[in-house]
C-alpha cells in the first residue's frame, strides 16, 4: 500500500529525503540526460548525481546540488540506485510538463535505502499524488579517468553558438569531427554525409567565445549518434565547455540556469572513433 | 422523409461547430438520430469502436431558429442517419463567423446532408458555401440497436476536478500504464491509480464535493468513506478527456460498483463495476438534479467486459435566443459508455 501521508514516516527511517518547492528544477536537468531509459543515482550531502551511459562509449552526468533542494538529508555517506528514468520523468511532470503561471509542483523525495522503492510526493494545488518507482541493483558506471591535468584543448562558447549547428547536424554522417587548433581553423566541426561534407568553423575573437585555450592541434571523430542526445543539455543551457584530453576524449560541460537563477552541471563524455586512429596510422 | 434546419445565431453555430468537432476526435462514424425535439449523435458500435458508446443530445430549439422534420412514418417519427464525424464537423469548420446554416436532407443520386453556409461578405452579395455529406439511412428495423443506454442509480458519485488537470496526470499515466484504476467515495475523495511492476502511481484528489443523490434510498447506506473502484483503458479516457471541447465549469463522476444484472452472469469472472462521468456547466443558480443521464446499458456479447464505465457530458448555459423571450436554458448532454477491462 502506497504511503498515504509523507508525515506519519519519520525522516530518520529514511537513507535520502530531498524536498523541492519546484519540481521542474530536478525534471529539467533529468530531461538533458534522458536518452536511455535507466540511470544511476548517487547521493551524498553535496547532492546528488545521475548517471545515463550508452555502449560503453558516452557518459552523461546530472548534478544537482544540495543547494537546490529546500530540504535535502542523506543519512548515509553516499546512497547509490538505478531507476527508470523514463519513469521518474513521467511521475515527475504528472501534473503536466508546461505548468500555467503561478502554479508550482511541490516534491518531496524520499528512499529507505537498498531494495526499497523511491517515494515521491507531488503537490500542486492540494492535490496530492504519490509515486513507488521500484528501483534497480545499482550497475558499476563507467569511469572515463578524464583529468584536467590531460587536457590539451579547451574551448567555453555561449551554447547559442552552439545550438543551431547541432540542431541542424547532418545525421546521415556517421561520425562528427571536431578540430581544435592554436591556428586556423580554431575550432571546426565536419560532418562526412551523403549529401557531401560540410564543415563550420567558429573563428577564435568571435562574440561567442567565452575562452579559447587550444595548445595543439587535435582531429577527433566521435559518433554522431552518441553525440546528438547531447543536444538536449545544449538547449537548456546557457554555457557549453568544450575539452579534449591527450586520448582524444571529449568532455562537454553544459552550464544550466534554472528559473531561480540557480545553476547546474550537465556533462557529457565520450569516446572517440576508432577508426581515426586506424586511419592516421 | 424530411429534415430542413436553420441557425441565424453566431453563438449557437459556433457552440454546434464545438460539439461536432468534440464528435469527430470521438468517434469516426457516428449515427445521427433527428426527432422532433432533439438532435442525437450516437455511438452503438462497441466491437467497432473498440468498448466506447456515445449518446449525445442536443435539445433542438436551443441551437435552430427554424427546424422542419417528418420521420418516417407518423408513429416512428424520426430519422437515423450515419455518418462520417469528421465530414459534418470538416464542413461546420467553414461556418464560423457565417451570417447562417442551413442544413437540410437531400438526394443527389445517393442521400446527402447537405450543409449550405451564408458567409459575411464586405459588399452585399452574398456568398453561399455548399457541403454535400454522403450519408446512409438507417432502416427502421435496425433502430433499436440505437435506443439510448440505461444504468441503474450509481453508488458513488462525485465532482470531478478541473478536466485539465485531470488530463494531464491521466495523460502522463498512460505514458506508463494502459489501465487505470479510478477510486471514488462519497467524503469527496477521487484516486487515480496506476499500478505496473515497475511503479505505483496514485493521485489523490479531495474535497471535491459529492453531488446530491439523484433518489433517497440504496445509495446513502454506504459509508462515506468506502471507496467504490473502477477499472478503465486509459486511451479511451483520454480520448474523452483530449477530444471534450465544450469546457463544462463543473463535471459530475458516477460509480456503480455492484449495478448491472447481467443477462449472462457467468461470463463475467470480476464482480460487474461501472464508473458515469457527467458534466455540467452551470450558469444558473440551481440545476437541476443530474438523475436522468446516468444510465449504464448491459453489455453480455463481449466476454472480457465486466462492467462498464460511462462518461456524461452535459452543459447548460442561459442563452438569449430570441428577443422577447429573455433566456432560455440551453442543455446538451453527451454520454460515452466503456467497456472495463
Amino acid at each position: 500500500m502506497p504511503l498515504l501521508t509523507p508525515q506519519t514516516q519519520e525522516d530518520g527511517d529514511y537513507s535520502l529525503v530531498a524536498s523541492l518547492d519546484n519540481v521542474r528544477h530536478l525534471s529539467t536537468i533529468l530531461k538533458a540526460i534522458h536518452f536511455r531509459d535507466h540511470a544511476t543515482c548517487f547521493a551524498t550531502k553535496n547532492g546528488i548525481k545521475v548517471t545515463v551511459e550508452n555502449a560503453k562509449c558516452v557518459q552523461a552526468n546530472a548534478f544537482i546540488q544540495a543547494g537546490i533542494f529546500q530540504e535535502f538529508i542523506v543519512q548515509e555517506e553516499s546512497v547509490t540506485f538505478r531507476i527508470n528514468l523514463t519513469i521518474l520523468l513521467d511521475c515527475l511532470s504528472i501534473f503536466g510538463s508546461s505548468p500555467m503561471p503561478g502554479t508550482l509542483t511541490a516534491l518531496r523525495m524520499c528512499y529507505q535505502g537498498y531494495g526499497y522503492p523511491l517515494m515521491l510526493f507531488l503537490e500542486e494545488g492540494g492535490v496530492v499524488t504519490v509515486c513507488k518507482i521500484n528501483t534497480q541493483e545499482p550497475e558499476e558506471t563507467l569511469d572515463f579517468d578524464f583529468c584536467s591535468t590531460n587536457v590539451i584543448n579547451k574551448i567555453i562558447l555561449q551554447s547559442e553558438g552552439l545550438r543551431e549547428a547541432f540542431s541542424e547536424l547532418d545525421m546521415t554522417s556517421e561520425v562528427l569531427q571536431i578540430t581544435m587548433s592554436p591556428n586556423k581553423p580554431y575550432f571546426r566541426l565536419s560532418t562526412f554525409g551523403n549529401a557531401g561534407s560540410s564543415h563550420l568553423d567558429y573563428p577564435k575573437d568571435s562574440d561567442l567565445m567565452e575562452s579559447f585555450q587550444c595548445n595543439q592541434t587535435q582531429v577527433n571523430r566521435y559518433k554522431i549518434s552518441l553525440l546528438k542526445p547531447s543536444t538536449k543539455a545544449l538547449v537548456l543551457s546557457c554555457k557549453v565547455s568544450i575539452r579534449t584530453d591527450n586520448r582524444g576524449f571529449l568532455s562537454l560541460q553544459y552550464m544550466i540556469r534554472n528559473e531561480d537563477g540557480q545553476i547546474c552541471f550537465v556533462e557529457y563524455y565520450c569516446c572517440p572513433d576508432e577508426e581515426v586512429s586506424e586511419s592516421e596510422s | 422523409m424530411k429534415f430542413r434546419a436553420k441557425i441565424v445565431d453566431a453563438a449557437c453555430l459556433n457552440h454546434f461547430t464545438r460539439v461536432s468537432a468534440m464528435i469527430a476526435k470521438l468517434a469516426k462514424t457516428c449515427t445521427l438520430r433527428i426527432s422532433p425535439e432533439k438532435l442525437n449523435f450516437v455511438l452503438s458500435d462497441r466491437a467497432a469502436s473498440a468498448g466506447v458508446s456515445m449518446w449525445c443530445e442536443l435539445e433542438q430549439e436551443n441551437f435552430f431558429s427554424e427546424f422542419q422534420m417528418e420521420g418516417i412514418s407518423a408513429e416512428n417519427n424520426a430519422i437515423y442517419l450515419d455518418l462520417t464525424a469528421e465530414n459534418l464537423s470538416r464542413a461546420l469548420k467553414t461556418a464560423q463567423n457565417a451570417r447562417a446554416l442551413k442544413i437540410k436532407l437531400t438526394n443527389k443520386h445517393f442521400p446527402c446532408l447537405t450543409v449550405s453556409i451564408e458567409l459575411l461578405s464586405v459588399s452585399s452579395s452574398s456568398r453561399v458555401v455548399t457541403h454535400d455529406i454522403p450519408v446512409k439511412v438507417i432502416p427502421r428495423k435496425l433502430w433499436k440497436d440505437l435506443q439510448e443506454p440505461t444504468i441503474p442509480d450509481s453508488d458513488v458519485s462525485i465532482y470531478l476536478p478541473a478536466l485539465k488537470t485531470m488530463k494531464s496526470i491521466v495523460e502522463k499515466m498512460k505514458n506508463i500504464s494502459n489501465h487505470l484504476i479510478m477510486e471514488a467515495n462519497l467524503s469527496g475523495e477521487l484516486n487515480l491509480k496506476i499500478e505496473t511492476e515497475l511503479v505505483c502511481v496514485t493521485t489523490h484528489f479531495k474535497d471535491l464535493g459529492n453531488p446530491p443523490p439523484a433518489s433517497e434510498d440504496a445509495s446513502q447506506e454506504r459509508p462515506p468513506e468506502q471507496m467504490a473502484e473502477v477499472h478503465i483503458d486509459i486511451r479511451k479516457l483520454l480520448q474523452f478527456l483530449a477530444g471534450q471541447q465544450v469546457n463544462p465549469t463543473r463535471a459530475v463522476c458516477k460509480l456503480h460498483a455492484n449495478p448491472v444484472p447481467f443477462t449472462s452472469p457467468a461470463k463475467v469472472s470480476h464482480p460487474p463495476g461501472a464508473l458515469t462521468f457527467g458534466e455540467e456547466a452551470q450558469v444558473l443558480e440551481n440545476p437541476p438534479p443530474l438523475a436522468s443521464w446516468d444510465q449504464v446499458r448491459p453489455e453480455s456479447s463481449h466476454p472480457h467486459v465486466s462492467g462498464e464505465l460511462e462518461l456524461c457530458f452535459q452543459k447548460m448555459q442561459a442563452w438569449p435566443v430570441q428577443p422577447g423571450k429573455a433566456c432560455l436554458v440551453r442543455q446538451e448532454r453527451i454520454t460515452l459508455a466503456f467497456s472495463l477491462v
